[in-house]
């Protein structure tokens, strides 16, 4: 008797374990979105009251914004413009981003303050069909995003909105040099030359450009393999001329070898302008951009 | 022995879910910020903020919220919230987005949580951005704006 009950609840827990388990696999989706929701979210507060512009908090940090030390500040590009094509790519196996996976196009223009650090920015990216993926314009603290149309049109658009960069993220705005005499002290090897086709940077046309970084033909290639929980960190750097920055890489291998995510980035020749010399309109939206604003 | 069964099963369910819960929400709190301060619309203004975690060094949650002033009569309001990053000064990638309708008498609401994985950066600068959508019915239009937050 005591034998039948024992193996009827033995019967009983490994169907429940089983039926479990089943649900997990089934509705890994919705277990997900149960386990998202115990997450405790922050508790209402009292709105500002009208005519009152609270101060944002930019004391925060985010993972991910120091600039390592073997990147180094070229002090020649105080009070110049700057100007350089890149083309970025970005992969993440589950995002859900319009261009996951797609390279885009961008064209930058900074103007370095005095202190070293960029009083303005411009970037325009596009797609390969030429469409107008996104554009980015900070001037001072202030910055206006407009999102092409492969993205949610938001109720509210093109508004500036602030924005204080702390040292690093004004710095990682700036083109990138590296002293590579230091790579090593880091975990850096010497891994072969370029591997990658460089863009080649549009100039302004009818003006001149002080002096000009490239274009490059060789590189030389470092990378810095990390290993953890079987999975495999690749960061490479490509470093041309000057130890100006041609090709930067991270790439995260899983178990198997296939790629989990990677970011890559080419840089073209880079341009130093005198700012008398360029138009003001290399600081401000472009027309398509206006055009993304108001469609 | 039904009783057993479904008292076993939703133990199991449970500790599935707590398990799962703390590598979710182990690392690092809520940041907020104001995506929309006062924005006048038929009866008062409406504001929302705008909010980041970072769960793990491979992903980012995002959390948005909306208010009525006490002037506006409860009414439905919807949320969304949109997380994006980017490396250096390089294009912003979409990586988590929520929606949520709260109703039809409310004069608070929120969007849901939306968890994404985020770019790998290397040694290039990581910035991230919230937008968060705040809008209310008045009779059948919605009305509303959206803003911008930066970490």
């Amino acid at each position: 008797m005591r034998n039948s009950i024992l193996k009827k609840r033995v019967f009983v827990a490994v169907a429940s374990i089983s039926m479990a388990f089943l649900i997990l696999i089934l509705n890994g989706n919705e277990i997900l979105q149960a386990a998202q929701a115990l997450i405790p979210t922050p508790l209402p507060v009292t709105p500002p009251p009208p005519g009152v512009t609270p101060i944002p908090d930019f004391s925060m940090e985010a993972p991910g914004q120091k600039v390592p030390q073997y990147f180094v500040r070229v002090p020649s590009f105080t009070g110049k413009i700057l100007h350089w094509t890149q083309i970025s790519y970005s992969y993440e196996k589950s995002s859900s981003s319009p261009t996951n996976g797609q390279p885009l196009t961008g064209q930058t223009w900074v103007l370095v303050s005095d202190d070293g650090f960029p009083s303005k920015f411009h970037n325009q990216y596009t797609s390969s069909n030429g469409t107008l993926d996104q554009e980015s314009l900070q001037i001072g603290d202030s910055i206006t995003v407009v999102m092409g149309a492969n993205y949610p049109k938001p109720p509210t658009r093109c508004n500036p909105s602030p924005r204080r960069l702390s040292p690093d993220a004004a710095r990682s705005l700036l083109p990138t040099f590296v002293d590579e005499g230091t790579l090593s002290r880091f975990g850096f090897t010497r891994s072969g030359g370029l591997t990658k086709q460089l863009p080649t940077t549009e100039s302004l046309p009818g003006t001149k450009p002080l002096m000009v970084y490239g274009p490059d033909i060789t590189a030389r290639r470092w990378e810095l393999v990390q290993s953890r929980n079987g999975m495999i960190n690749i960061q490479a750097l490509e470093i041309g001329a000057f130890g100006r920055v041609l090709v930067g890489q991270a790439q995260l291998l899983n178990a198997k070898g296939e790629v989990e995510n990677e970011t890559r980035f080419t840089f073209g020749a880079l341009e130093v302008y005198d700012p008398a010399s360029v138009p003001a309109t290399v600081f401000t939206l472009s027309q398509k951009a206006l055009e993304a604003c108001h469609g | 022995m039904v009783r057993y069964s479904t008292l076993i099963l939703i133990i199991i369910l449970l500790v599935a879910i707590l398990a799962g819960a703390p590598a979710v929400n182990a690392q690092g709190g809520w940041q907020c910020q104001w995506t929309v301060v006062n924005g006048p619309v038929t009866g008062g203004y409406i504001s929302g903020r705008g909010c980041i975690r970072y769960p793990d060094p491979y992903s980012m949650s995002v959390w948005a919220d909306t208010y009525l002033s006490a002037s506006v009569p409860p009414t439905w309001i919807y949320t969304r919230v949109i997380g994006y990053d980017n490396c250096g000064g390089g294009p912003w990638s979409q990586r988590a987005s929520t929606d949520h309708y709260d109703g039809p008498n409310v004069t608070y609401g929120t969007s849901g949580v939306a968890t994404g994985g985020i770019q790998n950066c290397g040694q290039f600068g990581h910035g991230y951005r919230v937008e968060g959508w705040h809008e209310k019915l008045t009779g059948s239009t919605w009305e509303g704006y959206s803003g911008n937050v930066y970490w």
